[in-house]
């Protein structure tokens, strides 16, 4: 299942190609030499925004408009980061940390209820409220955006980060819900036959013995919302007004409108977008990985 | 070997007969009500109503419209901006889709492969997933800005670029057609190759010694062996990733915005155009109606792929 420990197989590798194998037969030294080399390239074509959007941010204004681009900062300085953090995109970094922190918690909380009862409990219709639930997350954003709108405006919501948090609280449940649901299925049903002969109700074992077998799991699920929620652009650019933008549509709109745009302010805001996500990716790369594969992905 | 909506599949439907069976019903129902009710008001409605929408016509920001039948539909046939965009949408589909799952399937096999540092391998896979897609695309079009970009100072300095005359990369609508495909795939990889991943690990390490023993050369595992296990994963990520791909809306938003001209706008960009810009809320909701309805026809294939495999 989709929780497998994510090390196999290791035998295939560690054996050489024998004879029997056809085809060009390249030295072991040769074929670690292309395989490091291929590593080296992948590394370098995915982290290349990353690594520009780093230099840039070190450098100075002049260094960022220098015709031809300037590569390599001479004088590398954090007067971008300062600039960032004092101007709007200080507010909008609260912003995103507030509206997805708090999408997230409730997301997790109404998905974690939802994935016991369709891993754990025994109802009619099941296979079809399940089904509901995976493809209404299938459908375009485009088909709520509007009426959402005209809804969170009657609310008057729209301009706080109420008119945020409440579509990313609901349209994050169906990823969690599937995610969950895989962690849920990997704890043996013996623990909470136990607990029931200790007259334990299943609201009890529910909460006191399977929830903290799968705090792993749910934490592991908590990342990957966040990121979804902290990445959200379109709900974020229609529902926002400049007191609420989050971090990317602050980022975009400051990229389109400004005459002169500061690519060094704006870098720095990038770094500081991407880099507490890349530190929980390094951090905890398996278990998202497995996380995400469960959960059949999405966006 | 199911890894994809594995949980769909093993969802058993139960016959509750006794009390406690009845108690544990009504449990779970009571478990799900709150994601259901908000599934409902904030999903279900929400297309319900963009579906009576785009039987509107005037108003502004969808105050004061009135009944329109079926003049926007209408509109549609002879709205050049609109099939430009839809053959956009198509073609950008078509195009990012096949090569987030050649790339994608490329760097998984990689990723599978056991060496020191692999780890770097699989981190380097994610990190497109992780990083904004509106944030990332503002990156890229700093990179490919013609004046202070990182592109044009590199060829440059190759020389293979006269620095009075640069490639003004996002104001041809080829060059913007091609760089939008290359970012599409380059964010995207990762997500298939994740998919794929898993699905590599679901293969037993049986099946590639029997493919040993007969004498099969690598390419020919590959071909032979690998791949056709992997058919069911790839298909269900074609789908995925062809959902996706026709709702992609912040990516080109934040790259060309649909420039040059209208050269990379999509049906996602003329919607939000319409219903932005115009304030137009029912020829907005009738593009997202039209753009639903194709989506449609793909998550229907994916429910059916999805409980076919679980037939296995």
């Amino acid at each position: 299942m989709a929780l497998a420990p994510t090390t196999t197989a290791p035998a295939r590798e560690s054996s050489r190609p024998t004879t029997r194998s056809r085809g060009p037969q390249l030295k072991p030294l040769t074929r670690q030499t292309l395989l490091y080399l291929a590593l080296a390239v992948i590394i370098v074509v995915q982290f290349l925004p990353l690594i520009w959007a780093l230099l840039t941010s070190l450098m100075t204004p002049q260094e960022t408009t220098s015709i031809p681009a300037t590569l390599w900062p001479a004088r590398p300085t954090l007067s971008s980061y300062i600039e960032a953090l004092q101007g709007d995109i200080g507010r909008y970094y609260l912003n995103s940390i507030v509206a997805s922190l708090v999408s997230t918690l409730v997301t997790m909380v109404l998905a974690t209820l939802a994935a016991y009862a369709f891993a754990r409990l025994r109802f009619r219709w099941k296979r079809l409220a399940l089904l509901f639930v995976v493809s209404l997350s299938l459908f375009p954003p485009f088909s709520q955006v509007i009426p959402l709108y005209m809804v969170l405006q009657s609310l008057h919501l729209i301009g706080s980060l109420l008119a945020l948090i409440i579509p990313y609280s609901v349209f994050g449940l169906p990823m969690a819900i599937l995610i969950l649901m895989a962690f849920l299925q990997e704890v043996p049903f013996e623990y909470e036959e136990a607990a029931a002969l200790d007259g334990m109700s299943r609201l009890g074992a529910f909460v006191r013995i399977v929830l903290p077998m799968i705090i792993p799991g749910l934490f592991t699920t908590a990342v990957i919302v966040f990121v979804g929620d902290w990445n959200e652009y379109l709900f974020a650019l229609n529902y926002t007004t400049t007191a609420t933008y989050t971090l990317p549509v602050g980022i975009v709109i400051l990229s389109q409108t400004e005459f002169t745009t500061n690519f060094g302010v704006l870098s720095a805001a990038m770094v500081m977008s991407v880099v507490p996500l890349v530190a929980l990716i390094l951090l905890l790369e398996r278990r998202i990985v497995s996380g995400l594969t469960a959960g059949g992905l999405k966006g | 070997m199911a890894t994809i909506g594995a949980p769909l599949l093993q969802a058993k439907e139960g016959s509750p007969r006794g009390p406690l069976e009845r108690r544990e019903e009504r449990l779970a129902w009571l478990m799900l009500l709150p994601v259901i009710l908000a599934l409902l008001a904030l999903g279900v409605y929400p297309v319900l109503s963009t579906l009576w929408f785009s039987f509107q016509q005037g108003g502004s920001f969808g105050l004061g419209t009135t009944s329109a039948g079926l003049a926007n539909y209408l509109r549609l046939l002879h709205d050049d901006q609109f099939w430009s965009a839809l053959r956009f949408s198509l073609l950008y589909s078509l195009v990012t889709v096949c090569g987030q799952m050649i790339c994608g399937t490329a760097l998984a096999l990689f990723a599978n492969r056991s060496f020191r540092g692999r780890w770097l391998a699989r981190a380097a896979i994610l990190f497109p997933w992780a990083i904004p897609t509106a944030t990332n695309s503002v990156i890229w079009a700093y990179m490919f800005n013609d004046q202070y970009g990182l592109v044009n100072s590199l060829l440059e300095h190759l020389g293979l670029v006269n620095p009075a005359h640069p490639i003004v990369w996002l104001g041809s609508a080829q060059l913007a057609t091609l760089l939008i495909y290359v970012l599409a795939i380059w964010k995207a990889n990762s997500l298939v190759a994740l998919l794929v991943l898993a699905g590599l690990q679901g293969i037993p390490e049986e099946v590639y010694e029997a493919a040993r023993v007969d004498g099969a050369s690598r390419w020919q595992t590959l071909w032979r062996v690998t791949l056709p296990l992997l058919r069911p994963v790839l298909l269900v990520t074609l789908i995925l990733r062809t959902i996706e791909s026709l709702q992609a809306f912040d990516l080109i938003s934040a790259f060309t915005n649909g420039g040059p001209g209208n050269a990379t706008q999509n049906l996602g960009l003329y919607i939000y155009l319409q219903i932005q810009q115009f304030g137009d809320f029912g020829y907005g909701s009738t593009i997202a109606v039209v753009l639903t309805a194709i989506t449609l026809v793909f998550i229907v294939l994916y429910m059916r792929t999805l409980l076919r495999t679980g037939t296995r």
